[in-house]
């Protein structure tokens, strides 16, 4: 049994700020696919490395993904933001954002638009998060790390040394499309002591 | 007169930001509710002729929320207080009946600018 690193109120604490970085990366994703986001409540978790995949609640319909992986630096601390697309989600932003159109190999356009659909979402979620934790968070860019795959074959190498970790999951669905995707921010364990001192000293302001 | 006040929203952390924001010496008497249900009972039983309303929550969101107030009739004066900052997501709510939109974190001067803005202090 995993002891799960947060006490409630740390939790709500997590949740809430959370909500309001992932609303900024809706309003990127909105601007990104002229559609409505439709947003769910962050579902914080603790698990461990294996068990990431097959805890991914709303991607995992059993057909095959698109990821891609942004690292980010929190308190010298590594940590990962991986964004899970559906594959009727990549095929839904071809369409609404015309490159189906366009002559180039289909699996280039796809890991093209994998990419950007990660960075409007991820890029525009971390400063915000670093923005309302006061915590400086500095990210590179995003990487593929799975196409066309189920999510057990998705190469998450990066995290497999690491012993618990956190997550929080962020849905994200577009009204009256198949697009749907979640963006996972992930801590390891040694970030731990960080993120509960950050948000302890948010909770006291 | 003390005005019924109601906070609805299901982190008690955003409650606790709101409640640090309202204005000094402001004559409210406030209840919390922690989803749109246990708010829209609020309102129905007058606690709530002032909303503070956020719109991602459990059980029943801020949207629906908003729809039963219409749909009844009911008399309150409701504010958005969401991270939910796309434009598209304030025009629905305004269109619902919301009287505005502020966007999360609140602040003491958020607050008060759209307070004073529309006459409510």
């Amino acid at each position: 049994m995993i002891e799960f690193p947060l006490d409630d109120d740390q939790k709500d604490c997590l949740q809430e700020v959370c909500n309001v970085a992932m609303g900024v990366a809706g309003e990127s994703l909105a601007a990104f696919t002229h559609a409505f986001v439709e947003l769910s409540i962050p579902k914080i978790r603790s698990t461990i490395p294996s068990e990431l995949a097959s805890s991914l609640g709303c991607v995992n319909d059993g057909g095959r993904v698109y990821a891609a992986v942004q690292p980010f630096t929190f308190k010298q601390v590594e940590c990962f933001a991986l964004t899970v697309f559906t594959q009727a989600s990549i095929d839904d932003l071809m369409t609404v954002t015309g490159r189906e159109e366009l002559e180039i190999p289909l699996e280039d356009a796809k890991r093209d638009l994998l990419l950007k659909a990660c960075n409007a979402i991820s890029s525009s979620c971390l400063p915000n998060l670093s923005h309302a934790l006061e915590i400086p968070i500095s990210f590179s860019e995003p990487y593929s790390c799975g196409e066309c795959v189920t999510l057990s074959e998705l190469v998450l190498n990066d995290i497999a040394s690491w012993g618990q970790l956190l997550s929080v999951e962020i849905n994200y669905h577009l009204e009256d499309h198949p697009f749907n995707c979640d963006l996972l921010l992930l801590f390891p364990d040694v970030s731990f002591n960080g993120l509960t001192q950050a948000l302890n000293e948010l909770m006291a302001f | 007169m003390t005005i019924p006040l109601l906070i609805c929203d299901d982190s008690n952390m955003a409650r606790k930001q709101v409640t640090k924001s309202l204005p000094d010496g402001w004559d409210v008497d406030i209840t919390y509710a922690a989803n749109g249900v246990e708010g829209i009972d609020a309102i129905r039983t007058g606690k709530g002729e002032m909303v503070f309303l956020d719109l991602t929550m459990p059980e029943m969101d801020g949207y629906q929320v908003l729809e039963l107030v219409k749909q009844e009739a009911l008399k309150c004066v409701v504010i958005v207080i969401s991270g939910d900052v796309q434009p598209a997501a304030r025009e629905r709510v305004l269109q619902l009946g919301a009287l505005d939109f502020i966007r999360k974190p609140i602040n003491k001067e958020k607050l008060f600018g759209v307070l004073e803005m529309y006459g409510l202090l």
